[in-house]
């Protein structure tokens, strides 16, 4: 075999053995052969054992990747199934992520409320801040979606927790069904107020890790943020 | 999984239009394709779309396949143009999205995959192998997938399993040279290292 491994060699040269065994190694399917070849290679350079030890670490750190790539995709299914709550979960996900203002948990409470209440048809949100409930209301555990929203809202705004919704939802994906109809995906803003003892501003360390920084809230000091 | 489950004849009768055998057939091949849309996508574009997009295209355009020898290599092409493509829609989508929410729209966009949960030398790692030239990025990630084997990546790759081997083994040793040249950059750059340095030269 040739020992050339440089990576600009041309592509289909053949690996080095010393790459093709450390290369079996790792995978699992180093032959008897493969292992005496190894120790002999080993005894000349031991240098052999933490290149091996490295590429077995590589292998496993891809491998935690591909596991959750993996389970990404365990959750797509072809289009015309129902919709798939999983997908949208993850959208949810990288919303809260995107959030800016951690604010204890009340954020997360906001989007979990948006999106668990998708209305089926109309994005008009007039009346949803409108003030009695109404008075044929339903359980929550028996409402439709549209009525649990409607529910949510009209008792949030009389609890002075919900000032209302942001109008004209925004539309994130528009995809075409099989059956010639479409899915649309969009994001429902609710406008909610809560008064908390501490908030915290995420920002990052001097290493680029995220931190939560608690903002200064003494009215004497500071008029607003 | 040393061969497929799903043969030749269920890749047909899918070609042919029949939904369940298309859905098995996208069950056993979904992992790999996210595997291959990993290996092109932009950092930004998120895998669960573009694995969307491609389950559309599969529904769309398999009747399109000539025979069930070709449907893998087909599939693979499908993923590779995917990520290509609708990946950099999904970007300024997203980007457009950050900025209607409010967020802080300057913040850098970050690798969507496992951004929680993955460990940072994981991350480390991907980012090496992610800047592996494409012949040797596709094997390498696809032999981390649970059991995969060459014989598959080959059927995958259309390519002898001989040359599978191959790359992998060479885009493993690649792949370690980059790590460790990463690795010695971020050493040079870190405050630490300014510092000392700074603190060297004034003495």
């Amino acid at each position: 075999m040739n020992n050339d491994s440089t990576p600009d060699a041309p592509i289909e040269m053949p690996a080095s053995d010393r790459d093709a065994l450390i290369s079996r190694v790792v995978d699992g399917c180093a032959s008897a052969s493969d292992w005496n070849s190894f120790r002999a290679m080993a005894a000349d350079d031991q240098s052999i054992w933490s290149e091996l030890a490295v590429a077995q670490r590589q292998y496993e750190s891809l491998s935690e990747i591909l596991h959750n790539t993996s389970a990404i995709a365990d959750s797509v299914e072809l289009p015309g199934g129902a919709v798939r709550h999983a997908h949208h979960q993850n959208r949810l996900d990288f919303v809260s992520r995107w959030g800016g203002w951690a604010a204890a948990a009340a954020i997360l409470l906001v989007w979990v409320a948006g999106m668990n209440t998708q209305r089926g048809g109309s994005m008009d949100s007039a009346g949803m801040t409108a003030g009695l409930l109404p008075t044929g209301a339903k359980a929550l555990n028996s409402a439709t979606p549209d009525e649990a929203m409607d529910q949510y809202m009209t008792a949030g705004f009389q609890a002075g927790r919900v000032v209302g919704e942001v109008p004209n939802p925004i539309v994130i994906e528009t995809r075409p069904m099989p059956d010639g109809s479409f899915e649309v995906l969009y994001l429902r803003q609710i406008l909610e107020r809560k008064v908390l003892s501490e908030v915290y501003r995420e920002t990052n360390d001097e290493f680029g890790n995220p931190i939560a920084v608690p903002l200064e809230t003494d009215p004497k000091r500071i008029k607003s943020f | 999984m040393s061969e497929w489950s799903t043969d030749g004849s269920q890749i047909q009768a899918a070609i042919g239009g029949d939904s369940d055998a298309l859905s098995a057939v996208w069950r056993e091949h979904r992992r790999w394709v996210a595997a291959i849309l990993l290996a092109h996508k932009p950092r930004e574009a998120d895998l669960e779309d573009l694995l969307q997009m491609v389950a559309m295209q599969v529904c769309r355009k398999i009747s399109e396949v000539r025979e069930p020898g070709a449907f893998r290599p087909w599939l693979r092409m499908v993923a590779v143009n995917t990520a290509r493509g609708e990946g950099r829609k999904t970007t300024r989508r997203r980007r457009g999205m950050l900025r209607l929410v409010g967020a802080q729209g300057s913040e850098p966009i970050r690798e969507t995959i496992g951004e929680q949960v993955c460990s940072e030398d994981a991350r480390r790692v991907l980012d090496a192998a992610l800047q592996l030239p494409e012949s040797y990025r596709e094997p390498v990630l696809m032999r981390c997938l649970k059991n995969m084997s060459y014989k598959q990546i080959s059927a995958v790759l259309d390519l002898p399993e001989t040359t599978i081997e191959t790359r992998i083994a060479r885009g493993r040793r690649m792949l370690r040279e980059m790590v460790e040249m990463n690795e010695r950059r971020v050493e040079q750059d870190s405050p630490a290292t300014i510092a000392t340095a700074t603190t060297g030269s004034r003495r």
